[in-house]
């Protein structure tokens, strides 16, 4: 028999506030998702698709940038679009987030949805819980590992490209007028999170393997618009689209940054070339335009409490039947 | 069990329900300090005991007192205080041995940078070397049982609930995980509650046991006690001469009011006989020289904990099941 090190040692330190147990599990759970674990093809394709993923806030970023310090950088056309944007400014919010959420739903499925799907094929739970843990710090910690890459992604830029904004306006009022906004910016995006987080969450915590909870978000993220729309368009109704939860979320950022009244002010004086393009750039920010806001938030909080109820349960289930998963 | 003893876990009147399945029935029992054994066969309620214990489950009826705190309301007071061993080959997924021991530490609110050092120091003393650095999922099976004895202990736990500790080592894993966990409890002061259904391994590492079956208390007590209340000395014996012999001399020893049967049904010569109190082996050579026979093998012998076990789970088995 080997001869180990029997010097074991009792330990005297003081355990943290109960308050805080979420943190460890927040951090560890990003540091693994960040750490991309599963072959150098794949590390590589996700590294590309992180790159990639930043070229919207980049090219934000650069036409503020350049419209408030280097104007010669932008081609003349592009220039005069811009200018004729800038007093509807207000509008690169939704569509940062718009664009970003596109990226946004690879992440989520890619880091999300293992997050207790693994969890429950390697019988994690009930270590956790012999923990002095109670289900919310777990629930916490996972929705923090995934909040914290939605808000990478939404609130965090917006948030950036907002204080930016202010900085490089030296006009007297600029921060006042700019103030508004950062309430529908942090309404929206931090919507985005937890509806996000929580379904994401929900699904993996119905399945034991990952990909089933991918596939099952992906059908109610992607496809379930498109059914909505359908039916919608069928029956001639503004109000089914908002059953789906990121036509809902882009009818919400429409209603709370006003992006009705902006299209209007911005679309009667533009004329030719910047018409066309002021019109692309609403509509992509939300074509249903017309989905009545308070369907979109009850939508939303029905979306959010059926996560949490569904989480809650297995969740339940889990600490009761013990090791198996089964019983 | 002395009444006497410092008591880490008390049970009173113990009911756990999975619906309409009785799990375990009116418990009434504890756990003195050092290492307690707890014992049954397979559904005799164990780990539905150790989740009670660690406020896991809900009672449907009676109490659970661990460490002085009533579970499962100071459920998480009790957690802090206890280290938890799971049955099956779990860990947190992902992670090398020695992130999953140091992640255990933190999520049990130790600071990081302590919990890193710790995980160093109990994983040395669980005997991992350089291996703490692959991934948990290439880990045998005797690897992932020591990286959850080092999960379990690295916040310095009072109480160890250990569940099934040694499922799937070979023998020299087993024996040294083993050694460990007599080293913790009876060297280290750390209470150990050892789960198991393999006899053997409590009877090396514990000193009191529990015995459970179909989710009742069967019996409870020091090793000791048991061996020498259950001992109830058993004779071997082996008849000389023809076949029918063995079967003269039981027939008498039975009318004798002696509990005797022939344990090998490929042997009819062999014969196992338990004593009546206070009647010493002797008294059964009486009885073979009366049914005319010559006993050619004459072995006294006392109770294994096996023995004990047997006896209070199946009384009928423990006769003849045991050589």
């Amino acid at each position: 028999m080997p001869v180990y090190d029997r010097s074991y040692r009792r330990w005297d330190g003081e355990l943290k506030r109960r308050a805080l147990r979420f943190v460890p599990i927040m951090s560890m759970g990003v540091k693994n998702a960040l750490g991309m674990k599963g072959g150098w093809f794949f590390t590589l394709l996700l590294r590309t698709f992180m790159v990639v993923s930043l070229v919207p806030t980049l090219l934000l970023f650069f036409a503020n940038y350049a419209l408030a310090f280097r104007p010669d950088f932008l081609p003349l056309g592009f220039l005069g679009f811009l200018e004729e944007l800038r007093p509807y400014r207000a509008i690169q919010y939704p569509l940062l987030t718009r664009l970003n959420i596109l990226f946004l739903m690879v992440y989520t499925v890619l880091f999300g949805s293992g997050l207790i799907a693994k969890d429950r094929a390697s019988g994690a739970l009930p270590l956790y819980l012999s923990r002095p843990l109670t289900l919310a710090d777990y629930v916490l910690g996972k929705v923090g590992i995934i909040g914290w890459f939605v808000a990478a992604f939404t609130l965090v830029p917006n948030l950036v490209l907002w204080l930016f904004g202010v900085l490089a306006d030296d006009r007297a009022g600029a921060f006042h007028e700019a103030l508004p906004l950062l309430g529908p910016i942090v309404a929206q995006n931090v919507t985005a999170i937890a509806l996000y987080s929580l379904t994401i969450l929900a699904v993996s915590s119905l399945c034991r393997r990952p990909m089933f909870a991918g596939l099952i978000w992906f059908t109610i993220v992607v496809f379930l618009p498109t059914l909505t729309a359908g039916i919608g368009a069928r029956l001639g109704s503004h109000a089914i689209p908002a059953a789906s939860p990121n036509d809902a979320l882009f009818a919400l950022g429409y209603d709370l940054f006003g992006v009705g009244e902006l299209y209007e002010q911005a679309h009667g004086p533009a004329r030719g070339d910047a018409r066309f393009a002021i019109e692309g750039v609403f509509s992509f920010v939300n074509p249903f335009g017309k989905t009545p806001p308070g369907w979109c938030w009850a939508s939303m909080a029905a979306w959010c409490s059926l996560s949490l109820a569904v989480l809650t349960t297995t969740l339940r289930r889990q600490e009761v039947v013990g090791d198996s998963g089964r019983r | 069990m002395s009444d006497g003893a410092p008591r880490v876990i008390e049970l009173a009147g113990l009911t756990v329900r999975y619906g309409k399945n009785v799990a375990i029935q009116t418990l009434d029992a504890h756990c003195p300090a050092g290492a307690v054994g707890l014992l049954g066969p397979n559904g005799a309620g164990k780990s539905s005991l150790i989740k009670a214990v660690l406020g896991l489950l809900q009672p449907s009826a009676g109490s659970v007192r661990v460490l002085g705190h009533e579970v499962p309301r100071h459920a998480l007071e009790v957690r802090r205080r206890v280290g938890y061993m799971p049955e099956s080959a779990v860990a947190f997924p992902g992670m090398t041995g020695f992130e999953n021991v140091a992640y255990a530490g933190s999520i049990a609110g130790m600071p990081r940078g302590e919990a890193r050092r710790r995980a160093h120091e109990v994983l040395e003393y669980v005997g991992c070397g350089e291996e703490r650095y692959r991934a948990i999922e290439e880990y045998s099976q005797g690897m992932r049982q020591r990286i959850k004895l080092a999960s379990a202990l690295v916040h310095d736990p009072e109480l160890l609930l250990l569940d099934e500790p040694t499922n799937g080592l070979d023998p020299s894993g087993r024996s040294e995980i083993l050694e460990l966990i007599r080293d913790l409890g009876h060297e280290k002061g750390i209470h150990v509650l050892l789960s198991s259904h393999v006899l053997d391994d409590v009877e090396a590492v514990c000193d009191h046991v529990l015995v459970l079956a179909r989710g009742e208390l069967k019996v409870a007590g020091s090793i000791a006690e048991l061996k020498a209340r259950y001992a109830g000395a058993r004779v071997r014996l082996t008849i000389d001469g023809e076949a029918g012999g063995a079967a003269r001399f039981l027939e008498l020893a039975q009318t004798r009011g002696f509990e005797a049967l022939l344990p090998d049904p490929l042997d009819p010569r062999e014969c196992l006989v338990k004593l009546k109190d206070g009647v010493a082996p002797q008294a059964l050579l009486r009885v073979a020289l009366e049914s005319g026979v010559r006993v050619r093998r004459f072995v006294p012998r006392g109770a294994s904990l096996e023995e004990v076990f047997l006896e209070t789970i199946d009384p009928t088995a423990s006769a003849g099941g045991n050589r």
